[in-house]
């Protein structure tokens, strides 16, 4: 669009107009975005705590789905009318494996993504570029794809497995692990890397000069040096394999039923505040999680 | 070669990720280095210098050539079994670790007792005067504390060889003098090999027992300061430590004691034959050296024309320019030849003794003339 002035006055007269108009827009936009993100969050908060079966109507305040959630299903009161879901005792299984998944995939992703992102920094090997570029897959890759390329794999290893030696496996919380594991190490490489990425290399060669060899040099210099990104990255993965559900939705047999798994059973039977509360637990966790992760990651930035 | 600290032996070094595969980052570089000297390294920025350094180190592999330490092979041996230690252009200070930390950590890799190690740190915190600041953290320090600690964590490994790299780049001009002199007392008393690298001239100038030049990854003049400035080899050595003016000319005569040369055809100057320097063909190219100080100045007036006068030349002041302990003039002497000429202030009313437009004349004294064959540099 061009448009002509007759005069300069005018055409300032018209940035200047234009100008305030941005600025009010990008106030409205910014509202109105937040407002998009937050409010169905706010409104789960709230309805947690609504004492009634329905979601739509308010009828007062209570700590009841909570309670509810913590004493299991022989809860009095509001704990009756979850009954039916039976979930109670469950509740705190599902929450036992997902802590479980979380805890090993993480400690496993980590060791491994931080090893991964020191050779892909410091080594120097055929295929590095490659092993690279790679390691962003499982990043960008859709959910769902990994989940059945997971569960054809799983699939086809416990058939391959039977037929050579007659052990018979099944999905589990084995399944569930190893596929947690494997979007969880993309994600510690990329974030140990760039902080390895932004280490000075005159301080590993500072440590060699000063007659320290490669593994005293990786211990007493590079390592101390990585621990924030590190554990950034180990908090980034905690987080994942808590709030995943869709891989583990394929890999997931009986018995391993997380968190998220849970919850979605239970909206099959009804959607009760419990649902709410679980959830608001499940974001206060996360969010807590994450915001240790990122002050880790800016203090490792700022030192 | 055991007498030597440091033999480099015709040393190249070809960076294999370099944009053209053809050049080198130093190229057969022969150099020895006494035990107990203060050498440096000194040339403009990507000549070569770190490369070199760091090839003495063990953190750069030499794609030619051989380097000797205390007569001791150095080839594929790691940094870390090697009798040298770095001071690096950054510091390169241990964020994570405090100051007697970062001096203990050369320490700790030596197998010592816990309180050897810490009496150790501690005596050479206290030859650097920061035994008060022990604790605390390299983002905690001043520039030059931060120096004082790279230095420290040097030399608390009690290397045959110290090496800094552009060790006192970061700091203010003031700071670096007086670093400067402590750098150099503290070489003598502790009587280690210190090979420094600088791009300052003066630096170099001040603190060396030889300096050797370096330009484009060759290294073209080892001296002492003395002789780098009062006989340069090259162009760029005369050009590069401290002014000189050049005069491009060829040879047209040879006596004993002087050489004939012609400048543009029309200017014969005599310069003085130095030393040994093997006779320079007739109607060879050459330049013609001199420092803005050597050239003699008078006013016409006071030279009478009928005095024979070789190596004289009128010219007039186009610029004084006042710099406080000197004045420095541009003489014009002809339409293609300008000089820079220095004199001292020592009268405090003589600065302005010629003004711009006067006619002056130069004299350029033979022995002050240094004769330099024309090559690359
Ligand atoms: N790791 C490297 N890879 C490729 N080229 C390099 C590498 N290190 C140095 N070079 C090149 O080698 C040449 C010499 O570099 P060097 O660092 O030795 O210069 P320098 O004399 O120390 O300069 P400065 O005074 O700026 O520090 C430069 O042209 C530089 O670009
Ligand atoms: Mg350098």
């Amino acid at each position: 669009m061009r448009l002509s002035f007759r005069s300069l006055r005018l055409r300032q007269q018209f940035d200047l107009w234009m100008g305030r108009i941005g600025q009010q827009w990008l106030y409205i936009n910014a509202v109105l975005a937040f407002a998009f993100l937050y409010l169905p969050i706010a409104i789960l908060i709230v309805y947690s705590f609504n004492n009634s079966r329905y979601n739509v109507v308010w009828r007062g305040f209570t700590w009841g789905w909570y309670e509810s959630l913590l004493k299991g299903s022989d809860g009095l009161g509001l704990g009756t009318q979850i009954g039916t879901a039976g979930m109670g005792g469950s509740v705190l299984t599902a929450l036992q494996n997902s802590l479980l998944v979380a805890g090993i995939s993480t400690v496993v992703s980590t060791i491994f993504g931080t090893l991964l992102a020191i050779a892909m920094e410091r080594g120097h090997f055929r295929g590095r570029s490659a092993i690279a570029t790679l390691i962003y897959l499982p990043i960008v890759m859709p959910d769902i794809t990994m989940g059945i390329s997971l569960l054809v794999f799983f699939t086809l290893c416990f058939k391959l497995l039977e037929t050579v030696t007659g052990i018979y496996l099944t999905l589990g919380i084995t399944t569930v692990i190893i596929g947690h594991i494997t979007f969880s190490l993309s994600f510690v490489t990329v974030i140990v890397r760039a902080r390895l990425a932004d280490l000075d290399p005159a301080l590993e060669e500072a440590a060699m000069d000063l007659g320290a060899n490669e593994w005293q040099t990786l211990w007493g210099v590079t390592l101390p040096l990585l621990w924030p990104a590190i554990f950034s990255g180990a908090l980034l993965a905690f987080t994942l394999s808590l709030d995943d559900f869709v891989v583990t939705f394929f890999v997931a047999g009986v018995g391993s039923t997380t968190l998220p798994l849970f919850v979605y059973g239970m909206i099959k039977f009804s959607v009760t505040p419990a649902i709410n509360a679980i959830s608001t637990l499940m974001l206060l966790a996360s969010m807590g999680l994450v915001i240790a992760s990122l002050a880790s990651a800016s203090q490792s930035a700022s030192s | 070669m055991e007498n030597n600290a440091v033999d480099l032996i015709d040393i190249s070094k070809q960076f294999a990720n370099s944009a053209r595969s053809d050049s080198f980052a130093v190229e057969n570089l022969n150099l020895a280095i006494a035990p107990g000297e203060f050498f440096s390294l000194l040339g403009p920025s990507g000549c070569g210098k770190s490369t070199t350094l760091r090839m003495i180190a063990g953190l750069e592999t030499p794609t030619r050539g051989e380097i000797f330490i205390y007569g001791e092979r150095m080839q594929s041996r790691p940094p870390y079994h090697r009798p040298v230690n770095m001071v690096f252009q950054h510091y390169a200070l241990f964020p994570h670790l405090n100051v007697l930390e970062n001096v203990a950590f050369g320490l700790e890799m030596e197998h010592l007792s816990r309180s050897q190690v810490r009496q150790r740190a501690m005596e050479m915190l206290d030859l650097v005067k920061l035994n008060s600041l022990t604790s605390r953290y390299p983002r905690q320090l001043s520039g030059g504390q931060q120096q004082r600690v790279a230095l420290a964590r040097a030399l608390v490994k009690r290397p045959r060889v110290l090496l800094l790299d552009e060790p006192l780049g970061a700091l203010d001009l003031k700071l670096r003098k007086a670093m400067q002199l402590e750098l150099k007392h503290m070489q003598k008393q502790l009587g280690i090999t210190f090979i420094y690298v600088t791009h300052d001239q003066e630096e170099a100038m001040t603190m060396s027992d030889r300096i050797g030049v370096m330009y484009e990854g060759h290294l073209l003049q080892v001296g002492s300061p003395f002789e780098v400035y009062e006989y340069p080899a090259t162009r760029f050595v005369a050009s590069f430590i401290g002014e000189s003016n050049i005069l491009s000319g060829r040879v047209v005569q040879q006596h004993p004691n002087v050489i004939d040369v012609l400048v543009d055809e029309h200017w014969s100057l005599q310069v003085s034959r130095k030393g040994k320097g093997e006779p320079i063909p007739t109607d060879r190219r050459v330049s013609l050296a001199i420092r803005p100080e050597k050239v003699f100045l008078s006013s016409v007036q006071e030279n009478p024309e009928n005095s024979p006068c070789p190596n004289c030349c009128n010219g007039t002041i186009k610029e004084a320019i006042y710099l406080g302990t000197d004045t420095c003039y541009l003489i014009e002497l002809n339409p293609h030849h300008q000089i820079v000429v220095r004199r001292q202030n020592v009268h405090s009313k003589g600065f302005h003794a010629y003004r711009p437009g006067i006619s002056v004349q130069v004299v350029l004294p033979p022995e002050s003339l240094c004769l330099l064959e024309d090559r690359d540099c």
